[in-house]
């Protein structure tokens, strides 16, 4: 015993607090009355949940909407004949859907061939022929449908096996004016039967495909002799990129499509381009404020619990400071309990949001996403508004003499 | 040898309403030797409690000195005073002071929290001091779940975890029915026995009257009693405090 009291005496310096002490001492201080804890907690709780839920919310709009514009062809170029000087259209050559796909930004491509002139396309013999009904035909070459993204309703597209074969797809539209509800139905494209294989879905990225009949390209070279050599002619290429530089890209696809440099049409869709672009910024921003917001209000009544804590148990700081506390320990003790407070109501509210956001997002049937990172910083961001918070009424606890604490109970 | 403590024309004043400064103690000197035990008694108001908290350095004096072991207290320091008071001098309180919501072992391990001792040694000396004062088999009772009496053991094992050099109670049985005082004090002064100092304020003659060295205050005013020589302290007279 005797040996151990010489170890309790001051050995020149002060006993400095130590880390365990600390949170032990926070811990003690957070869980004596959990009721008011647990209130005080879920300022801040609600502070990050509502921070997070938002930013994770936003992120998953986001990339609903991304996925969307990118569905609509905010990466999807079309590059087609140029014209000369004389107005003249320029033939893209023959080898540019394999230059373009040769592109490392550039992930799918199809074809479109130029469609024989003046086709008349009927649901049956008995429709009078002079009764246009303004549908188009499109040739396509196994492939351009998915390049495009067109989505298939019902049936399938037109691929390497049955590309020679009399079959067609419909556009909603063209469906719509033909009378055509399911596949397996035909219809009269230049006197001749063509049975349907599919139809499509609106495609929004391409409309002039709603109001189309599609044929493969070697049936239409094979039903129109005479015009099998227009009809080989690329019409358009339909490019499906990485997003990027849509000027980049464009001159690109320019100069792969035409390495003769002669004039090539590339359209990009530019409006979807900067679309995309600008959400990325307003979401966040928003969630970050809304976030900020909340995390001062969770701070100002974490600041009111402390200072009617520092209040309330006064004749504890007075003990303590009988016990040898000094004023710093004393501030060390309620900033700590402060920001212990505000971690756990950080915790609490990182897993809410986080649930709330995955939870929004499957009831918007949206992508869950979340900003991981966003995640620790939320908390971290909770404990050091907590420790701000608690800075005043520590101050408070650590300028009362141990006299007047002491007096307090 | 130098005292543990001692007084040197001490005053305290508080600032008053309007007539300027109140003064509560006047002009007091006294030391405290080791290993003394002195009560200190007097009516409410008469400034028994600020005497105690000049002498445990709580507060410090208006005018005058306070030297502990010969070294001016105010001169020391709020860090090293704080130390003092953490490692060499021992507090009970009329109203126990215990943290409500943690057990008695964690009350006692918090009175050696701003020592230097290692964490695992506070432990062991907690538990040592409840064992001493007879509360080794409620360690893990709470404040609120423990009587009076043992609440105020509690505050005593937390007073003597540290083997202070000197033990100041105020009132320490102020909350307490007459034989559950008299074991407090019985306590106190058996654990004086290993060589600390114990200063009690009280207002009870009988409990003042088992203590050798007495002081009286009243209105400010310290006066020597005479030295109760019959009384070794071991045991209570209380005939003898009765007839004080």
């Amino acid at each position: 015993m005797t040996d151990i009291t010489r170890t309790a005496r001051p050995s020149g310096r002060p006993p400095t607090t130590r880390f365990a002490d600390l949170m032990h001492t926070a811990w003690i201080g957070a869980t004596g009355r959990m009721s008011r804890t647990v209130l005080a907690a879920l300022g801040i709780a609600l502070g990050v949940a509502a921070y997070v839920a938002l930013s994770g919310i936003a992120a998953s709009n986001q990339a609903a909407l991304l996925a969307r514009l990118d569905a609509l062809g905010a990466n999807l170029q079309v590059v087609s004949e140029g014209r000369d000087a004389a107005q003249q259209p320029i033939p893209l050559p023959e080898y540019a859907p394999e230059t373009i796909a040769r592109q490392p930004q550039v992930e799918r491509v199809g074809v479109f061939d130029t469609a024989p002139e003046n086709a008349r396309i009927f649901k049956n013999e008995f429709v009078p022929k002079s009764n246009g009904n303004a549908l188009a035909l499109t040739v396509m070459r196994p492939g351009a449908l998915d390049a495009v993204g067109a989505r298939v309703a019902q049936g399938h597209g037109i691929d390497e096996n049955n590309q020679h074969l009399p079959v067609a797809v419909l556009g909603s539209e063209a469906a719509y004016r033909l009378g055509v509800t399911e596949v397996g139905d035909r219809v009269l494209i230049d006197d001749a039967w063509y049975g349907i294989v599919g139809i499509l879905a609106p495609v929004p990225q391409a409309q002039n495909l709603d109001s189309s009949v599609i044929v493969g390209s070697a049936q239409a070279k094979a039903s129109h002799p005479d015009q099998a050599e227009a009809i080989g002619r690329i019409s358009a290429i339909y490019v499906r990129t990485r997003p990027g530089n849509a000027e980049t890209l464009r001159r690109m696809l320019a100069h792969a499509a035409n390495l003769t440099g002669a004039n090539v049409s590339v359209n990009a869709s530019a409006d979807l381009s900067e679309a995309r672009n600008t959400t990325d910024d307003s979401l966040n921003t928003l969630g970050m404020m809304i976030g900020a917001i909340a995390l001062v209000v969770g701070g100002m009544s974490i600041a009111n619990m402390m200072i009617v804590t520092v209040m309330e148990r006064r004749g504890e700081i007075g003990l303590r400071r009988a016990l040898g506390a000094t004023p710093g320990a004393i501030r060390m003790q309620f900033v700590t309990e402060a920001a212990m407070l505000s971690a756990f109501g950080g915790l609490a509210g990182v897993t809410l949001g986080a649930g709330a956001a995955f939870g929004f997002a499957i009831w918007a049937g949206q992508p869950a996403v979340l900003e991981w990172g966003t995640l620790p910083a939320a908390w971290v961001a909770a404990v050091l508004v907590g420790a701000l918070a608690g800075i005043y009424p520590a101050s408070r606890a650590a300028r009362l003499t141990p006299t007047e604490a002491l007096r307090g109970e | 040898m130098t005292a543990l403590l001692e007084l040197d024309r001490a005053t305290k004043s508080y600032p008053g309403r309007d007539a300027g400064p109140l003064e509560i103690l006047h002009p007091t000197s006294l030391a405290i030797e080791h290993g003394e035990r002195i009560a200190i008694v007097g009516p409410s108001g008469s400034g028994k409690s600020t005497l105690l908290s000049l002498l445990g350095t709580l507060d410090m004096p208006s005018t005058g000195t306070l030297r502990y072991d010969g070294e001016d207290v105010a001169a020391m320091g709020e860090r090293r005073r704080s130390a003092l008071r953490a490692t060499r001098i021992g507090f009970v309180f009329q109203q126990f002071h215990l943290i409500p919501t943690v057990c008695a072992l964690e009350n006692v391990t918090t009175g050696l929290q701003y020592t230097t001792l290692p964490r695992r040694d506070r432990r062991i000396r907690a538990i040592e001091a409840l064992q001493r004062v007879g509360l080794g088999e409620r360690l893990r009772h709470r404040p609120p779940q423990l009587s009076g009496g043992e609440q105020q053991r509690v505050a005593i094992a937390r007073a003597l975890a540290k083997n202070p050099d000197v033990i100041f109670t105020d009132e320490p049985t102020g909350a307490l029915d007459t034989a559950t005082g008299h074991a407090i004090i019985d306590l106190l002064l058996d654990a004086a026995d290993d060589g600390a100092s114990l200063v009690v304020v009280t207002h009870d003659p009988f409990i003042a009257a088992r203590f050798p060295r007495r002081l009286h205050i009243q209105d400010g005013v310290v006066t020597e009693l005479p030295r109760n020589t019959r009384h070794d302290g071991t045991d209570a007279d209380e005939t003898e405090g009765r007839s004080a």
